[in-house]
């Protein structure tokens, strides 16, 4: 009998494509990333939608101006470290400093859903005055709707928002040029781990909070320096990786990047141990990654570390000078080479 | 983090990696046979650091790649019933069956949940009496002692609407089968940390002596994988072929006594199929007949019957190192990166994606006895 | 960090041992003293100048 296997292992492929939406579309992996590029930008095409950066830059009249939009639907709405009233305000300011912008004004549409506590509602709304304050933003216009109970996770919130550009730098992938450091604001994984741990009923010693933080009194110092800032991505869902593999594919460059020189928190990387996660692809709400000529690097640096929410900031890698464009590669902690990967769908938390 | 930090050090993975290059005088081929030590040393790299004379095959031990296909789609079946609460591990949520994966039973309105263990399903079980609460069991002998554990519970405590669809198999078997399969090229094995803490090692002896093939059981991080793969091309360059146990911190001789006690009570051996490599005989778990109510199979029928799967894809011979990708007919032409016909072109780490992205590593002309290699 | 698992496997472990945890189930229990041996051997293996001479 024995003789008689032919032993031809091989893993299963994934399905590409699917007649309905799965909740990994959502992932910031490769199916996601497939949904943009099949159905998504084709039906809007148009230059500056094809930057594919954070926000778009143009110009009215005299003023340049960054203009972005966001979506929130976090689960639970409230977790530890912050809400998703908080987590709306930021997160649009962020992409709106990531295109090197002072932000404005907000926008902000509530989705409700029927049976959602007053006190809930009021606790996530001071949050967002909160966040606004702290951002230096006012939220000016906005919308309220409530959909049946059952329909929606308590509450979702749709952003928009506008900010100022004081300079004639461009900020995006394609200003990114061989030779370039690549800087990280600081240690990686906490809102992900955050929420999962809340979802999962993990509890610690001290709760991992998430890293929830406006950007952009982190970013305007390194403008007022004159250093030349090639691209900045905050690194959200998806984590540090993912933000890297699109700018090296958007760049057409090889990144490299040292797994060693990449800080996670004990207690972050514990919870990633014990769910199976990898926290090179962990979300984070308050962190970015920088590209600069690697001349100003050290300028950078100090700048960022001379700001509580920048203590961590550190080099991680660098954009190699030839290599394979659109490649990223990590030597890991025991000194190889490996070349990193989109997600194919959202993070499952691996078992075996 | 103590107990883990310690073995992913570079400076002694490097040691380790010299030590096996200089000892190495002939080309091996070593196969992993653990999910969980794959994905160690794609993570960590580890095989980057091996010299081009020694093979690390990857062999089947991922319950992603073995269940057999039509436990998948009884799975999406169960999963689509209204009155089923589906509970899964993560990783088999996007495996492909015949046609859907759990994944899309969930977008098209079932109730699929992922869970960390089998024992929050009978949680769940006992917080909705009113719905079917089905557990897909799949896995080696690590994950055994708590699909046992669940059933022993919810029988305990009389859950009675939880079931478990079982696809569980065993190491030894497949073993057996691939060192008996003609044509086999593995000379030794790196035998799973995990399953051998749970079974012991007695196991292994047998494959040993009738193979004359070293097996090291091997733990999870780096540095123990690299010792293992060390120790093992220790013995193939002496000509030893002994069951050697580099994980002792986690594995005894005898196992786990406890947990052995509970599987003999819980399942019984019975035959299994394996995704891509057909029956094998004693290789799997199922139900014992006491605890066959918690069968899904008698609940919700039996899964539908075996048909083979059609694939141009030559993943195995490719990594069994037969086959280099660009001698598959498919290779570049109907298979490339952007259109995968089999897993080794989707990855950018997989042998074929590798060749075809960066087709400077391909010569002119195959190598004289590359094809034949041993 | 604080997360449940089953200790039905193990029913001599102790607070304060370090476990393996698979799927909620702890299976095993990690020798420290069999640990340190490893983390030498680690030393030995790699610095070993010629291989063991082998048996007759």
């Amino acid at each position: 009998m024995a003789e008689s296997i032919e032993f031809t292992p091989a893993c299963p492929l994934p399905i590409p494509e699917y007649p309905r939406l799965l909740l990994a579309h959502g992932g910031g992996g490769q199916l996601m990333h497939d949904l943009l590029e099949r159905m998504i930008f084709p039906a809007f095409a148009n230059p500056l939608l094809e930057s594919r950066h954070d926000s778009a830059v143009f110009r009215l009249g005299p003023t340049r101006l960054a203009f972005t939009t966001d979506g929130y639907v976090v689960r639970p709405p409230i977790f530890p470290g912050g809400d998703i009233g908080g987590l709306a305000v930021y997160g649009t300011v962020n992409d709106l400093a990531m295109a090197g912008a002072r932000p404005r004004y907000l926008s902000a549409a509530l989705i409700l859903e029927e049976g959602l506590p007053m006190e809930t509602l009021g606790r996530i709304l001071a949050s967002m005055r909160g966040a606004a304050d702290t951002a230096g933003v006012q939220l000016v216009t906005g919308d309220t709707k409530v959909v049946d109970r059952g329909k929606g996770d308590g509450i979702y919130i749709t952003t928009a928002g506008i900010g100022t550009l004081d300079h004639e730098l461009t900020i995006a992938p394609q200003r990114v040029r061989a030779g370039d450091a690549v800087l990280l604001s600081g240690d990686v994984g906490r809102h992900g781990m955050a929420v999962m741990a809340v979802r999962e009923g993990l509890s610690f010693e001290s709760d991992i909070e998430s890293d929830c933080a406006p950007l952009h009194g982190l970013v305007q110092p390194l403008l007022d320096a004159g250093l030349a800032v090639h691209c900045l991505r905050d690194c959200t869902r998806g984590g540090l990786a993912s933000s890297l593999i699109e700018i090296a594919e958007s760049a057409r460059l090889e990144l490299r990047i040292r797994e060693r020189a990449v800080p996670v928190r004990e207690d972050v990387q514990g919870a990633c141990e014990i769910l199976g996660f990898d926290p090179l692809y962990v979300a984070n709400e308050g962190r970015f990654v920088c590209f600069l000529p690697a001349a100003e690097a050290d300028r950078a640096l100090a700048i960022l570390r001379a700001d509580p929410l920048g203590a961590g900031a550190c080099r991680i890698g660098e954009v190699a000078d030839g290599g394979t464009p659109g490649r990223l590669l990590l030597e890991s902690r025991i000194g190889a080479w490996r070349i990193l990967d989109r997600l194919s769908g959202e993070q499952l938390p691996r078992i075996c | 983090m103590k107990f883990i930090d310690e073995y992913r050090n570079a400076e002694a993975a490097r040691r380790i990696a010299e030590t096996i290059s200089r000892e190495a005088t002939r080309p091996w081929t070593i196969m992993e046979i653990c999910g969980g030590q794959t994905h160690a040393i794609v993570k960590h790299g580890v095989d980057t650091l091996l010299p081009p004379s020694l093979t690390l095959v990857h062999g089947p031990g991922c319950p992603v790649c073995v269940t057999p296909v039509e436990y998948i789609d009884k799975a999406v079946e169960i999963a689509a019933r209204p009155e089923v609460i589906f509970c899964s591990f993560g990783d088999m949520l996007r495996v492909p069956g015949r046609a859907a994966d759990l994944l899309s039973a969930k977008a098209g309105g079932g109730d699929v949940r992922m869970v960390y263990s089998p024992l929050d399903a009978v949680r769940i079980a006992a917080e909705n009496p009113a719905r079917e609460v089905v557990f897909f069991a799949v896995g080696f002998e690590t994950t055994a002692p708590a699909n046992a554990m669940a059933v022993r519970l919810a029988a305990a405590r009389g859950v009675r609407n939880f079931s478990l669809l079982t696809a569980q198999v065993l190491v030894p078997p497949a073993m057996e089968a691939i060192l008996s399969a003609p044509g086999n090229r593995v000379q030794g094995f790196l035998a799973a940390g995990h399953v051998c803490a749970v079974m012991g090692v007695g196991e292994y002896e047998p494959l040993a002596r009738r193979h004359r093939i070293p097996i090291v059981v091997t733990g999870f991080e780096p540095l123990d994988i690299l010792q293992g793969i060390a120790l093992c091309v220790r013995q193939l360059e002496q000509g030893r072929s002994e069951v050697e146990n580099q994980y002792a911190r986690a594995v005894r001789r005898e196992g786990n006594p406890a947990a052995r006690a509970l599987l003999h009570e819980i399942f019984q051996v019975i035959p299994r199929r394996w995704r891509g490599i057909g029956e094998i005989p004693a290789s799997g778990l199922g139900l014992a007949e006491r605890y066959a109510a918690f069968d899904a199979e008698r609940r919700f029928g039996p899964a539908p019957p075996p048909a083979d799967e059609e694939t141009v894809c030559r993943a195995g011979s490719i990594l069994r190192g037969i086959l280099r990708p660009y001698e598959c007919p498919a290779f570049g032409r109907a298979c490339t990166p952007e259109h995968p016909l089999g897993a080794p072109m989707v990855s950018s780490e997989g042998a074929c994606a590798a060749y075809h992205r960066y087709r400077r590593d391909v010569p002119e002309r195959p190598a004289e006895g590359a094809v034949a290699r041993g | 960090m604080l997360k449940e698992v089953s200790l039905g496997c193990l029913p001599e472990a102790a607070v304060g041992d370090y476990v393996i945890v698979h799927a909620g189930m702890a299976i095993s229990r990690l020798d420290e003293a069999e640990a340190l041996e490893t983390l030498r051997m680690f030393e030995e293996i790699g610095g070993l100048a010629s291989p063991e001479t082998p048996p007759a």
